[in-house]
């Protein structure tokens, strides 16, 4: 389940969401808005996002985790709009069995989430101009996927 | 034909408008971005750019039909 909120995240009401008795363990990760970015102090975040892309990429991701991973259920909010510092703007919770997959299973999704969603942040600094994040890791993944296709290989 | 392109993040800055229907001949989705990049002058390489088309990723080679709903995606950064 992936959903997209404008508002802050209710988390508490997320975790009540994982209710599966057979569950041993929980795993959340919540990304929080930092003060600071590359030595630059930082006011607050702007997040945009093309939400029916990511509706159907996160689909996609939560389906990979249950494949490769012994999980039972897996959550995700992301927020967009201003986001002040400390606030949530990301909560993933897992449940498994057993810890392992549910550690494995969260940190896989999260990691996927940040190259693959189309969602776009924005850095509001203390000082100087306000700038579109341009992440290095999801760059590397858009040439992957770039450079794939012109090989020819799907 | 007419398609429609939605602009996000720094794209949206660019044009200064979320969306907009344009008039185009068919072509590749790749051209169309080099014909709107030198409209609105980007400032992003080209092979930073995906795209999508009607909700979903296409190649950059994809035929623009009408009516499709274009998306440019820009480097993203969610998380």
């Amino acid at each position: 389940m992936f959903e997209i909120v404008y508002n802050p995240i209710a988390f508490d009401e997320s975790r009540k969401k994982m209710t599966n008795p057979r569950a041993g363990g929980f795993v959340i990760f919540e990304g929080w808005v930092r003060n600071h970015h590359d030595g630059r102090d930082v006011l607050k975040l702007e997040y945009d996002a093309h939400e029916n892309l990511c509706r159907s990429e996160a689909k996609k991701i939560e389906a990979e985790c249950f494949e490769k991973f012994d999980i039972l259920e897996l959550d995700c909010i992301h927020r967009v709009g201003m986001c002040d510092i400390k606030e949530l703007a990301v909560w993933v919770g897992v449940t498994a069995e057993h810890r392992g997959d549910a550690f494995k299973a969260c940190e896989y999704y999260i990691d996927n989430l940040k190259v693959r969603l189309p969602i776009w942040k924005k850095e509001y600094y203390t000082e100087g101009e306000p700038i579109w994040v341009r992440c290095e890791e999801c760059l590397k993944h858009a040439h992957a996927i770039n450079e794939h296709k012109h090989e020819g290989v799907h | 034909m007419k398609v429609n392109v939605q602009y996000f993040a720094m794209l949206k800055e660019s044009v200064g408008k979320s969306e907009e229907l344009v008039e185009i001949n068919p072509m590749p989705i790749l051209d169309f971005y080099d014909h709107l990049n030198a409209k609105y002058q980007f400032k992003l390489n080209e092979k930073d750019i995906r795209f999508a088309v009607n909700d979903h990723f296409v190649d950059s080679d994809y035929l623009l039909k009408e009516n499709d709903d274009i998306v440019f995606i820009p480097p993203v950064g969610g998380g």
